[in-house]
C-alpha cells in the first residue's frame, strides 16, 4: 500500500498550522491533500476517521480545535506506520581498546567531563590524581576524548593531557583514533596524527605516508603526517621530493622532518637556509637545532658570535633583548654531538660579559644543561651525546653538575648518587628539585621524571625512569648529615634574644629539611608513589620526620605525624608541637604566627599522647603566645588563636578531670 | 535499633544534599571545627558543638533512634543535614574521641513528639467525617477553578493555530507570556509549562526561523489542545459522579495534582518487598521550569518493568534540596510507590537496603528483556502515539550484535532477523559515541537498554542507548 499521501496529508496540516487556520477554506493544497487520501481512507478504519475529520475541517465552526485533532491523530497515525528494521550493509566493530567500564558516581565523573568538555577548565586536567585517572579507561570519557580530539583544539593544557591518555592506552587505542581522523574536512585538526606517531613511532610509517602524498586532505592532518615521517629515515627520497614540490606548512613540515633525520641528501637545504646570516630567519631556528649537520653547527656559532659581539656593544637597557636572542640562538647547538668546543666558547664569553652576565645569568647554563639531558633522551643510541655531556661536566663541574645527576639518573638510579662527594647545600638543593620531578602514572605502573632542571609542573615532556622506588633515592631524601650544625636553641629563647638571627647554616638547613619533608608529603599523601613502595617510603618518612621535626619543624611535619604516624612510642610526640608553634611564632614567621594554631591543632589532637601530656602542652604554648602576642598587632587574630587554645585547654581540663 | 556504627563513607554521601556540602564537612572534621564531641550510652545519637561564624557554637547532631536518621543542627543553613552534620559523621568516621553523655534534654523532648507523631491518635467517626467532607469540598473547588483555567489555556491554542504558529512575533509571544503568567493561578502547572515551552520556541522561532522549530511548536500545541479536551472531559465525569479525590490516571498529575505517597497506596500503586536495581542515571536540565532533574532507570529485577526517578530541583532552591546521584547496588524496598503511567511508571520510595549485586542478578535482567525488537517496538509505538505520553519509551532489547552502517557509519543493534539503528536523543546526545567504542566483546550476545523514539523526519523508530547488560556487568554509557 502506498502510504505516500498520508504523509503529504499531515505535512499539509502542519503547514495549515504554521499559516494560520482562519481561512482554510481557500486553502486548495490542504483541499487536494485531502481528496488525494480519499483512496487510502477507504481500505483503513483509522485513516477513513482521519479522512472524515479532515473533510469536517472546511465546514467546522471551531477550525483550530478541530485542526489540532486531525495533527494529533494523523502524529499518532505516523507513529504506527514508523518503520525500524535497517536494510543498510553493516559491519562489525573490530575495537580492541583498552577498556575498563566502571562504576563511577555520576558527580565523580561528571567533573571529569567538564575537565574536557569546557577548554576553561583544562587547566584543571593537571590536577588530576591517580584515582581519577582510572576513569580515562571508561567508555564514556574515551568517546568523549576521541570527540574532542576531533573538534581539534590548540590548548597546552589539553594537548599535555592528550599525550597522557594516548600513551596509558598505548598501541590499543590507535585504531579508534585513526577512525577520527577526518579526511573529509580540509579543516581538520591534525593533532591525533601527532598523539598516533608519538605511540608508534615507525611502526605507522605506510599510514604517515599515505597521508603525507594526499593532496585533498586538511593541511594540518598532512603537517603533522610528514612531520611524523621523521621516525624513518628511509623517507628521505619523500621528504626531499615535498620539499622540493610543496610550498607552506606543508613543505616546513618536510624541513622538521629531515632535520630531525639529517641525511647528506639534505645539506644543500641547509647551505641554502644559511647562506646569509643577515638575511637569516628566526623561525628556521628549530630547524638548525634539529638537524645534527656540521653545516648547522657552524653556522649556529657564527650567528650566536655575530649576536655576542653585538650584547658587547649595547646600551645596558638594550641588553635585555639582545641576549634574550643570544639564549634562544644558544638553542641551535641542540643535537649536535661535536657542539663541545662552540659551546665552551659561549661559556667563556658568557663568563666575560658584563652585559649578559647582568641579564641572564644562571639562565644560560640551564639551557645548555637541559639541552645535554635532551640530547641523551633522544639520541639514546648515539654515545657521542653522553661524552658531550661528560666533557661538558668535566670542564664546568658547576655549571653542569645538575644535568650530569640527571643522565646519571637516567641511566641507574641506584648509582647515580655516586659521583657525589661533599655535597654543598646548593648542589643538595638541585638534586632535591630534580627528585621532586618524579612522579607516579598508575595507568602504566611507572616513574615518570619531568624534563627540567627546577620543579615543573609539565608532564608533556616527561620520560619513564623505574618501576620501582630505588632506594638510593630514599636514603638521599632522608639523609641527615647536613644537620651536623644544629640549631639548638629554642624559640621562646631566640624570641627573647632580640636580634639575634639564626645561622645561614641553621635558615639553609631549614628550608631544606622543608622542602624534602613537602617531597616526601606530596609522594605518600598524594597517591604519586606505587602502591608497593608506599609502606617503604612511609617507614623512611617517619624516621626522617621524627629525627628533624624538633630542630627543623614544618607544617608538613606535622600534618604527617597527626594523620599518619601515630604508632611510635608516645614519648616521641612530646614537645612536638609546642617546638612548632614556637618555630612558627619566631621573628622570621611574624606572618604565620596569627595563623599557626588555628591551622594546625587539629593534627596535635590527633598526637597519641596523653590528656595530661597534651594539657601541658597546650599551657607551655599558651603562655607563649600570650607573650609574642603582647604587642597587640593584630587583635581579631590574636583573639581567635588565644580562644582556641582555652577551648582545647578546657577540653583537655575536662577530660582530665573525668 | 540501628546506631552510629552504621555510618561509613557511603553512607555520608547518600545522605548528603550536594557534593560541596561534602567537601566543607570534610574541612570542618579535618580542621578540627568540633570543639565538643558527645555520644549517647547506647550510640543512637552522636552530637558535638561546633565553632561557627558567630558567638556561639553550633549545635549539631545525628540521630539514629527512628526508622529514618534525623539531622538537628543549631546553624542557619536550610539544607538538611547540614555541613556541621555531616561533618559530626565523618569525625565519628574518622574514629575521633566521642564522650559518653546522657541525651541532651531538647533532643530527648524532639524524640518523644517524633515517636507521638509515629503513632497518632485515631480520630473519632465524627472527626474523620468532617475531615472527609472538607477534603471533598475543597477538591470540587479546586476542579471548577480548573475548568476556567483549561478555557484560558484553550483560547490560547486557538488564537494560535488560527493565527499562524510562524506568525508569532516578539510583541506576541511578550502577550503570550502574560496569558501563562495567568494560568498559574488556576491549579494547571502542567498546561501552564506546555505554555512556556510553546512561547520560548517561537522566540527562538522567530531569531531563527525553520522548520523544525515550527514543526515542533505545532505538536506542542496539538499537546497543549488534546490536554484541555481530556482534562475538561475528566474535570466534567469527576464533579458529574462526585468522585473528586485522586485515582489512577495521568490526568491527575498532568494537571498539577502532586501525589503523596498514602493516596497512592490507597488507590493499590504499590508494590511489597520490590527488588530494583538502577540501569542508567544522568543530570538533565529543564529549561522551562528552571530545574535540574536527577534522572533515572530502574529495572524490577522480579518483573523486569522499566521504572523512572525524577529527583526535582529548581535553581532558586538548588542548595537546599539533595543531589541524587548513581547507585550500583541492588535496593531490596518494603514498599514500593508507583505512580500512574502506562509504561515506565515513575517510582518513589521512603527507605531501601542496598545490597551489592550477585553475578546472577545481570543473567535475569538480561532474561527479563523483551522477547524480540518487534515486541519492544510495538510496545513503544502504543505509548508513543498517545499525544499526552512522553516522546520517548524506555526499553530493554536484546542483541546479538551491535555493527554499523557501512553508508552512515550509525551503529546498527541486531537480533535474529530484525534490526534497529541507534541514535541520540534530546536527553543523550553521546551515547552512540560510546557505543562506537566499545570493545567487540560487549557489542555480542547481551541485552541493551535505552529509549525509543519516533523521528519524523525519516518516519523511523531509533533505539537511544543508554546501557549494555552483558552478563558481567552493567556498562554505563551516560
Amino acid at each position: 500500500m502506498d502510504i505516500k499521501p498520508f504523509y503529504e496529508l499531515r505535512n499539509r496540516l502542519y503547514c495549515t498550522a504554521s499559516a494560520g487556520c482562519s481561512a482554510v477554506n481557500e486553502d486548495f493544497r490542504l483541499k487536494r491533500a485531502v481528496e488525494n487520501f480519499q483512496t487510502l481512507a477507504s481500505v483503513n478504519k483509522a485513516f477513513g476517521k482521519l479522512y472524515a475529520m479532515c473533510g469536517k475541517l472546511f465546514e467546522s465552526d471551531n477550525v483550530s480545535s478541530l485542526l489540532a485533532d486531525c495533527i494529533a491523530l494523523a502524529d499518532a497515525l505516523a507513529v504506527t506506520q514508523g518503520t525500524f528494521n535497517v536494510s543498510d550493509e553493516t559491519l562489525p566493530y573490530e575495537n580492541n581498546t583498552d577498556i575498563k567500564p566502571l562504576n563511577i558516581y555520576y558527580s565523580e565523573y561528571h567533573n571529569i567531563i567538564e575537565m574536557i568538555s569546557n577548554p576553561s577548565k583544562y587547566t584543571n586536567l593537571r590536577t588530576l590524581n591517580g584515582k581519577q585517572l582510572q576513569f580515562i579507561y571508561d567508555p564514556r570519557f574515551l568517546s568523549l576524548f576521541l570527540k574532542k580530539l576531533k573538534e581539534g583544539t590548540n590548548s597546552e593544557y589539553f594537548g599535555e593531557f592528550a599525550y597522557t591518555v594516548c600513551r596509558s592506552y598505548g598501541k590499543s587505542i590507535v585504531p579508534a583514533l585513526k577512525n577520527f581522523v577526518d579526511l573529509s574536512n580540509t579543516k581538520a585538526n591534525g593533532n591525533i596524527v601527532k598523539y598516533i606517531s608519538d605511540i608508534c613511532g615507525a611502526d605507522e610509517n605506510d599510514w604517515y605516508l599515505e597521508l603525507a602524498l594526499n593532496e585533498e586532505i586538511s593541511p594540518s592532518i598532512r603537517e603533522n603526517a610528514i612531520k611524523a615521517l621523521a621516525y624513518c629515515p628511509e623517507n628521505t627520497d619523500t621528504l626531499l621530493e615535498l620539499y622540493r614540490t610543496q610550498k607552506g606548512k606543508v613543505k616546513n613540515a618536510s624541513i622538521y622532518a629531515l632535520a630531525v633525520i639529517s641525511p647528506p641528501e639534505a645539506e644543500p637545504i641547509w647551505e641554502k637556509m644559511t647562506k646569509n646570516p643577515e638575511k637569516f630567519a628566526k623561525s628556521n631556528m628549530d630547524y638548525i637545532s634539529l638537524s645534527k649537520s656540521r653545516i648547522c653547527l657552524e653556522f649556529a656559532d657564527k650567528y650566536v658570535s655575530q649576536i655576542a659581539e653585538k650584547l658587547e656593544s649595547v646600551t645596558k637597557q638594550e641588553s635585555y633583548q639582545v641576549a634574550y636572542d643570544f639564549i634562544s640562538a644558544c638553542e641551535m647547538f641542540a643535537n649536535k654531538p661535536d657542539a663541545e668546543e662552540f659551546i665552551v666558547k659561549v661559556l667563556d664569553f658568557k663568563k666575560n660579559s658584563k652585559n649578559f652576565r647582568n641579564v641572564y645569568d644562571e639562565k644560560t647554563y640551564c639551557a645548555f644543561e637541559v639541552m645535554m639531558i635532551k640530547n641523551v633522551i633522544n639520541h639514546p643510541d648515539e654515545p657521542k651525546f653522553r661524552e658531550l655531556a661528560t666533557n661538558l661536566y668535566e670542564y664546568d663541574k658547576k655549571a653542569f653538575f645538575s644535568s650530569e645527576f640527571f643522565i646519571r639518573l637516567l641511566e641507574n638510579p641506584d648509582t647515580a648518587f655516586d659521583f657525589l662527594k661533599d655535597i654543598n647545600h646548593e648542589q643538595r638543593n638541585i638534586i632535591t628539585d630534580i627528585l621532586g620531578n618524579i612522579w607516579y602514572s598508575r595507568s602504566e605502573r611507572k616513574y615518570y621524571i619531568n624534563v627540567g632542571i627546577n620543579r615543573t609542573d609539565s608532564r608533556q615532556n616527561a620520560v619513564p625512569v623505574f618501576e620501582k622506588m630505588p632506594e638510593s633515592i630514599l636514603k638521599f631524601l632522608t639523609d641527615k648529615s647536613f644537620m651536623e650544625s644544629s640549631f639548638t636553641e629554642k624559640a621562646l629563647k631566640l624570641l627573647e634574644s632580640v636580634g639575634k638571627k639564626k645561622t645561614t647554616v641553621q635558615e639553609e638547613n631549614s628550608e631544606h629539611c622543608e622542602k624534602i619533608t613537602r617531597l616526601l608529603y606530596n609522594l605518600i599523601e598524594n597517591e604519586n608513589c606505587s602502591p608497593d613502595d608506599s609502606e617503604r617510603i612511609k617507614k623512611y618518612t617517619c624516621e626522617f620526620v621524627f629525627d628533624t621535626v624538633h630542630k627543623y619543624p614544618s607544617s608538613f611535619a606535622i600534618i604527617l605525624i597527626g594523620k599518619m604516624f601515630r604508632n611510635e612510642p608516645p614519648e616521641k610526640y612530646r614537645d612536638i608541637f609546642y617546638d612548632y608553634v614556637s618555630y612558627m611564632m619566631s621573628e622570621n614567621n611574624h606572618n604565620y604566627r596569627y595563623y599557626v594554631i588555628s591551622s594546625s591543632i587539629q593534627y596535635f589532637d590527633n598526637f597519641p599522647l596523653s590528656d595530661d601530656d597534651k594539657l601541658k602542652e597546650l599551657i607551655k604554648i599558651e603562655k607563649l603566645a600570650e607573650y609574642i602576642f603582647r604587642e597587640n598587632k593584630y587583635p581579631a587574630h590574636q583573639k581567635r588563636e588565644l580562644d582556641l587554645l582555652k577551648e582545647y585547654i578546657k577540653k583537655y581540663s575536662a577530660k582530665g578531670n573525668n | 535499633m540501628p546506631t552510629a556504627d552504621i555510618i561509613t563513607e557511603d553512607f555520608i554521601n547518600s545522605v548528603a544534599p550536594n557534593t560541596s556540602a561534602i567537601s566543607n564537612a570534610q574541612k570542618i572534621s579535618r580542621t578540627g571545627g568540633f570543639i565538643k564531641l558527645s555520644r549517647s550510652e547506647d550510640k543512637t545519637l552522636i552530637f558535638g558543638e561546633c565553632k561557627g561564624s558567630g558567638k556561639n557554637p553550633y549545635y549539631s547532631s545525628a540521630d539514629f533512634s527512628g526508622d529514618s536518621p534525623v539531622f538537628r543542627c543549631s546553624c542557619p543553613s536550610r539544607q538538611i543535614p547540614c555541613k556541621h552534620c555531616l561533618a559530626i559523621m565523618f569525625d565519628w568516621l574518622a574514629g575521633k574521641d566521642f564522650s559518653v553523655e546522657d541525651v541532651p534534654e531538647d533532643i530527648a523532648r524532639k524524640r518523644s513528639k517524633l515517636e507521638a507523631k509515629k503513632n497518632p491518635q485515631e480520630d473519632t467517626p465524627e472527626k474523620a467525617e468532617k475531615k472527609k467532607k472538607s477534603a471533598l469540598s475543597t477538591a470540587k473547588k479546586k476542579l471548577k477553578k480548573q475548568l476556567e483555567g483549561l478555557e484560558l489555556a484553550e483560547n490560547f491554542v486557538k488564537d494560535i493555530l488560527e493565527r499562524g504558529v510562524s506568525s508569532i512575533n516578539s510583541t506576541s509571544a511578550t502577550q503570550y507570556n502574560s496569558l501563562a503568567k495567568q494560568l498559574g493561578d488556576y491549579y494547571l502547572p502542567e498546561p501552564q509549562a506546555i505554555m512556556y515551552k510553546i512561547i520560548s520556541s517561537a522566540q527562538k522561532l522567530s531569531a531563527n526561523p525553520n522548520d523544525s522549530q515550527i514543526n515542533e511548536i505545532v505538536s506542542l500545541c496539538v499537546k497543549l489542545s488534546s490536554t484541555v479536551k481530556k482534562s475538561r472531559e475528566y474535570i466534567n465525569s469527576k464533579l458529574e459522579s462526585g468522585e473528586v479525590l485522586p485515582e489512577d490516571n495521568i490526568l491527575y498529575e498532568a494537571m498539577g495534582g502532586v501525589w503523596k505517597l498514602t493516596q497512592l497506596k490507597e488507590i493499590g500503586l504499590y508494590k511489597e518487598n520490590a527488588e530494583i536495581i538502577q540501569l542508567s542515571f544522568a543530570v538533565l536540565f529543564d529549561e522551562i521550569h528552571k530545574a535540574e532533574i536527577d534522572f533515572a532507570y530502574w529495572i524490577d529485577i522480579d518483573t523486569g518493568e522499566i521504572f523512572k526517578t525524577k529527583n526535582i530541583r529548581p535553581l532558586r532552591a538548588m542548595g537546599y534540596i539533595k543531589e541524587e546521584n548513581s547507585a550500583f547496588g541492588v535496593h531490596k524496598i518494603k514498599e514500593l510507590y508507583r505512580y500512574p503511567a502506562n509504561i515506565n511508571n515513575r517510582i518513589r520510595w521512603e527507605s531501601a537496603e542496598i545490597s551489592e549485586p550477585t553475578p546472577d542478578i545481570y543473567k535475569t535482567i538480561i532474561s527479563k528483556a523483551e522477547k524480540s525488537i518487534g515486541d519492544a517496538v510495538k510496545k513503544a509505538k502504543n505509548e508513543l502515539k498517545n499525544t499526552l505520553s512522553e516522546n520517548t519509551v524506555a526499553v530493554l532489547i536484546p542483541f546479538d550484535s551491535v555493527e554499523y552502517s557501512v553508508s552512515d557509519k550509525k551503529s546498527v543493534l541486531k537480533y535474529g532477523s530484525e534490526s534497529i539503528k541507534l541514535a541520540p536523543n534530546e536527553n543523550y546526545s553521546d551515547t552512540c559515541n560510546t557505543v562506537a567504542v566499545l570493545n567487540s566483546e560487549h557489542l555480542k550476545n547481551s541485552s541493551m537498554f535505552g529509549e525509543l523514539f519516533y523521528n519524523p523526519d525519516d518516519r523511523r523508530i531509533y533505539l537511544c542507548p543508554l546501557a549494555v547488560i552483558s552478563q558481567n556487568g552493567i556498562i554505563r554509557l551516560n
